[in-house]
């Protein structure tokens, strides 16, 4: 199959979830046949209110925290050359969980916003991770950096359910944020997650070339002009930083980094250069099914986007555990 | 006689002497509880058994009150005193807290103390019954056998009897409201929370006779019987009055002002949006409890019984407007703003319980200012003006408009030129 058709398979396969994201909902004066009116044409009508100001928010946030999470995912698969790494199995997810725990039980401490806040928590978890493995030397442990994404993974939720033993309001909205509720998502939440994809995106297709030259180890790397210790820090920046902006929008969804750039192996190869763009799309289309799945679960209500996208995702990590026959 | 029949006898004694010569069986949630006779020493974990202990004048030891003592409220208090120890959270209440206060009898929430019920059996004699998820009648039930348990049968009896003439008589005063659909929400700043008809709001309400336009679920867990919910699922069930519990401020709900969904819910549409204290109407469940929110119903049927005979907006009248009518009239809709001497008082105290649109959000200061006048008359309305923010303000709509009823009440510390 030619690349282009692929992508075409792959954009058509985004639109559709998105349509369905946006038909399926509580009211039923919305359907598959007047949608795409009610999204273009103010008529002034309630549902049109429901698709604009309601759904079409949310169905923004699935798509491009998937868009995030899923480059997130190909970066820390490609600087750690582990087809196993991705932000929730390294700790990075759960670090941004920390980080918008903490501004949520103690206002005092949060610093800039809750962007800010799952940012830094992110890095700070990205960091301590790789350190544990020994990425900070230049040489990268495998094992241990699957063990340490693990523990610091354990170490930071563990803080998160913490939160849950707090009072009644607290835990409830920590609750309900940690299983990443989209349901009353705004255009204000929308809007910055565009300007982190699209940057994402830049920044993912303007280092693919380095990513596979780093595939090729890091002495062939280095050779050819590509320094294995600086690329592996930005690439794990920019999976904070990713990962970060969806989990303050969205809560942390998890797997979604690791399932989409596997997957989309499978299909467009090891080019990174093909990959970017794919996995792009990929995760959109992947956290927009989650979302329309979880409208349909429990239908009239509504099932939070990461649980659904948790039992989607393990069952594919433990297929792709079971399959990876060399760990390194 | 044999040896072994001395023995026989001496055993059966032994057993005799230790068991207790009386107590009562209660069969509960969880299975079949001997609790001993008279206990003295309590430990409740829900609030709704704080209730029913205050309703037959019962003093706890220890209360999972959340960390939070106020969350026990005056009309418990009141009864109770203040002489217990906080046992922790409802949701996990320290076992070794419970334990060192040394109790003969715990009561404990099925679906919240499920998990711990081995652990709290072995502290003490535990009986549970389902306040979190449980209806008014099952508050009611669980009640009664409470009450039986502490040999309180009388006591009990007495007060349902008290309680029913009650509540049967805020029933008629309410009338026929089959027509009326009403909804409890919570408003968390978050998220909002239906509460649904197999809920204790939801079944009180339906008692009362409100309809409900909220399916009814199937089972009874939390999940059911509170519904977290979206603003598009609230659209469609479209209730004609909001009961609203804002536990911040401002809350999720106020966010939507201006959409056309929420604008076009038919309370909203109406000015039907009441506000009740959360805390009252989402945590506390009993026969107290349930008396101190009928009020709140009561009132709201007044507000748009008069608002349909009468218009759009009522001058509220009787002896509440005594105090008031005597320094102004209540000033028209479009003189509201610039009658600020009891204009302002007047717009907060009542109408933005009739019509919130018109009022502005009503806070929950405000409600209590309401609350105390229709039930404690008159409020002490400081007089004379004083400056705020480079604004000169009326004390008395100040007052009514930035302290609850309470600090009205109080010599007010807030400007010497008041009084």
């Amino acid at each position: 199959m030619p690349v282009a058709l692929r992508y075409g398979l792959l954009v058509a396969a985004v639109l559709v979830a998105a349509l369905m994201s946006l038909t399926i909902g509580q009211r039923t004066d919305v359907g598959l046949h007047n949608v795409l009116q009610l999204l273009f044409v103010d008529d002034g009508s309630l549902a049109r209110s429901a698709v604009v100001d309601l759904r079409l928010p949310r169905t923004l946030v699935a798509a491009l925290v998937g868009v995030n999470l899923g480059l997130a995912g190909l970066a820390l698969q490609a600087v750690t050359r582990n087809s196993l790494a991705s932000e929730s199995v390294l700790g990075i997810n759960q670090g941004a969980a920390l980080g918008v725990a903490i501004a949520a039980v103690m206002p005092s401490l949060m610093i800039v916003s809750f962007d800010v806040m799952a940012i830094i928590g992110a890095m700070l978890a990205g960091l301590v991770t790789f350190s544990i493995a020994g990425g900070l030397s230049g040489r990268l442990d495998s094992m241990r950096l699957i063990l340490a994404g693990v523990t610091v993974g354990a170490f930071s939720f563990a803080f998160v359910r913490f939160a849950f033993t707090l009072e009644d309001n607290i835990s409830r909205l920590v609750l309900s944020w940690t299983a990443a509720d989209i349901s009353s998502s705004t255009y204000g939440q929308a809007l910055p997650l565009i300007w982190w994809a699209l940057g994402g995106v830049a920044v993912s297709a303007f280092m693919a070339h380095s990513f596979n030259l780093l595939a090729l180890g890091d002495g062939a790397s280095q050779g050819l002009g590509v320094d294995p210790r600086r690329l592996r820090l930005m690439g794990a920046g920019l999976a904070a930083i990713l990962t970060g902006a969806s989990v303050a929008a969205a809560g942390p969804v998890m797997f979604v980094g690791l399932v989409m750039p596997h997957l989309c192996r499978l299909w467009f190869g090891n080019n990174h250069r093909l990959l970017v763009p794919a996995v792009a799309l990929g995760g959109a289309g992947l956290v927009l099914l989650a979302d329309v799945i979880s409208k349909l679960v429990r239908f009239p209500y509504e099932t939070p986007l990461g649980i659904i996208c948790a039992l989607i995702g393990a069952p594919y990590f433990l297929y792709a555990t079971l399959r990876a026959r060399n760990m390194s | 006689m044999t040896l072994k029949s001395w023995l026989a006898a001496l055993g059966g004694a032994l057993i005799l002497s230790t068991v207790p010569a009386l107590g009562v069986e209660i069969t509960h949630d969880l299975g079949t509880t001997d609790v001993p006779d008279n206990p003295q020493r309590i430990v409740v974990l829900e609030y709704s058994f704080v209730d029913t202990l205050a309703a037959i004048g019962v003093v706890p030891v220890g209360i999972a009150d959340d960390n939070d003592r106020p969350s026990i409220v005056p009309a418990y208090t009141e009864i109770i005193g203040d002489d217990w120890t906080s046992v922790g959270l409802r949701r996990e209440p320290s076992l070794e807290i419970i334990a060192s206060l040394n109790p003969d009898l715990i009561i404990a929430d099925t679906s919240r103390h499920e998990a711990v019920y081995g652990a709290l059996s072995e502290i003490a004699p535990t009986i549970v019954f389902d306040s979190l998820t449980g209806t008014y009648e099952v508050a009611l039930d669980a009640a009664k056998t409470i009450a039986h348990a502490l040999g309180k049968d009388a006591e009990i009896d007495a007060r349902l009897a008290e309680h029913t003439t009650k509540m049967e008589g805020y029933k008629a005063e309410i009338g026929d409201m089959s027509g009326w659909s009403a909804q409890f929400i919570v408003d968390n700043g978050q998220g909002i929370f239906l509460h649904s008809p197999v809920s204790y709001n939801g079944s009180l309400l339906a008692w009362f006779g409100f309809k409900s336009n909220m399916p009814t679920p199937d089972g009874h867990t939390y999940p059911e019987a509170i519904v977290n919910t979206s603003l598009e699922q609230l659209s469609e069930i479209n209730p004609q009055i909001i009961i609203r519990g804002k536990y911040t401020d401002p809350g999720l709900t106020d966010s939507w002002k201006g959409q056309p969904l929420w604008e076009n819910v038919a309370a909203v549409q109406k000015g039907n949006v009441y506000d009740v204290i959360a805390h009252n109407w989402s945590r506390l469940r009993g026969v107290l409890a349930s008396e101190g929110s009928a009020a709140d119903p009561v009132e709201i049927v007044k507000q748009l019984k008069q608002e349909r005979a009468a218009g759009v907006r009522v001058a509220p009248r009787g002896r509440l407007m005594a105090p008031l009518t005597r320094r102004c009239a209540p000033p028209s809709p479009a003189e509201g703003r610039r009658g600020p001497d009891c204009g302002a008082l007047y717009v907060m105290a009542f109408s933005w319980r009739m019509k919130p649109s018109v009022a502005g959000s009503g806070s929950a200061g405000c409600g209590d200012a309401v609350r105390a006048m229709l039930t404690e008359g008159p409020l002490i309305r400081p007089s004379g003006t004083f400056s705020h923010k480079g604004r000169r303000r009326d004390c008395g709509a100040f007052c009514a408009m930035v302290d609850s009823a309470r600090h009205c009440r109080e010599p007010l510390g807030w400007s010497r030129r008041c009084r």
